[in-house]
């Protein structure tokens, strides 16, 4: 990013009014950086997850390799929230899915988030537990709260 | 023979060109396809997913069987009969409107080409789609495991682009079958269905492959798309 004086001033603004909690980095991000960023974090949660399916579905799962893709998922799944902040819709001028309703109904979105969290959580547990079955359960479970979110607040896609 | 309707007026006389396998495997295919187009691009349940993949293994055997016929199948359904070479295609399609142009015993120079199109088309396709994976990391073939999310999602894409090209080959392939119809007044949908077609050049009846070969490409085409659906693993 190009930091300039005025640009710099309005990072400074922007930081204060988020405080530290959440999006301190995304807040101060340009909305065209902001989607792309947010695409390539979907990507990490879309291959986290195809890697772990990968080996549920393998004659031979590999237990720890499992432990450690959930615990991924569980580290990614917060950040969602934080992901999409305001103008990073279409009308950030490039390509995303991601529709107005995000924006709209922001209390329901988040919702969809926090139970997506909540289940990945629970699915870093489980897999803990080294249970094969009882992970595949629990990431059908995850697979349902992707979809949930994706059905009212994705584009459809390919 | 069954196939051929008692008076015909003279040049007119309808023989055999299709064999059963030819006919079965296209309509099959036609089946096959509508079922992987809907269960993909209709339905958006999940559980359509493995329908969709039966499909697609259904449309690997039937290829895989219909290359193997065009290889050492009967007469009319072999590229080697069908497959005419740039002149022989051009000259055809320049003489298309003639009235009097002459009525191919199987597949003419155009539609020879339009069969190994829409076989290399649909192959790809499938292929594609054994490696493709949802945009989510959880529905896709069964070799998708073998390659990286991102690879798989480009498979993906390429598997939706072509068929989309494929919906434009159909497309056309509708066009050509209503052009032969009402302008050169050959129904080329009844001889896929009866297997007949009328000769008017009095050209002997084709080659027809014994039913030995039927057997080995069923038994092959089946191996084949079981191996395939099982990840190629045993």
């Amino acid at each position: 990013m190009r930091i300039s004086k005025t640009n710099l001033g309005r990072m400074f603004g922007a930081i204060a009014l988020t405080g530290m909690i959440s999006g301190v980095a995304l807040a101060a991000v340009a909305p065209k950086d902001a989607v792309v960023q947010r695409q390539a974090n979907f990507k990490k949660i879309g291959g986290t997850f195809k890697a772990l399916n990968d080996q549920l579905r393998s004659p031979a799962p590999d237990k720890a390799q499992i432990m450690v893709l959930a615990n991924q998922l569980k580290s990614l799944t917060p950040g969602i929230p934080t992901w999409f902040p305001v103008g990073s819709g279409v009308e950030a001028g490039v390509k995303t899915a991601a529709k107005a309703e995000i924006w709209q109904k922001p209390d329901v979105f988040k919702g969809h988030a926090k139970a997506l969290q909540v289940e990945t959580d629970k699915l870093a547990g489980i897999a803990g537990g080294g249970d094969i079955e009882a992970i595949k359960a629990q990431a059908n479970v995850v697979k349902n709260k992707c979809s949930a979110c994706h059905s009212d607040f994705r584009q459809k896609d390919s | 023979m069954t196939d051929t309707p008692a008076p015909a007026p003279a040049g007119k006389r309808r023989i055999k060109i299709w064999d059963v396998p030819t006919r079965v495997v296209h309509w099959l295919l036609a089946i096959a396809f509508g079922v992987a187009w809907w269960t993909a691009e209709v339905s958006k349940a999940d559980a359509h997913m493995e329908w969709h993949r039966w499909a697609g293994y259904s449309i690997l055997g039937l290829v895989v069987f219909r290359i193997y016929w065009g290889l050492v199948g009967s007469q009319t359904a072999r590229f080697s009969h069908f497959l005419k070479g740039p002149v022989t295609t051009g000259r055809y399609f320049a003489g298309l409107l003639r009235r009097d142009s002459k009525v191919s015993l199987g597949h003419n120079p155009m539609g020879g080409w339009s069969v190994a199109a829409m076989l290399a088309l649909i192959g790809a396709i499938v292929v594609l789609g054994l490696y493709a994976i949802d945009v989510d990391g959880f529905e896709g073939g069964p070799l998708a495991d073998r390659i990286s999310f991102d690879l798989a999602r480009e498979m993906a894409h390429w598997h939706h682009l072509l068929f989309n090209v494929a919906l434009g080959l159909i497309a056309l392939h509708l066009v050509a079958i209503a052009f032969y119809l009402l302008v050169k007044r050959e129904n080329l949908v009844g001889a896929m269905i009866t297997g007949a077609k009328p000769n008017p050049d009095g050209e002997g009846a084709p080659k027809f492959a014994p039913f030995w070969r039927l057997a080995v490409g069923v038994v092959v085409s089946f191996g084949i798309m079981w191996f395939v659906s099982k990840g190629l693993k045993f």
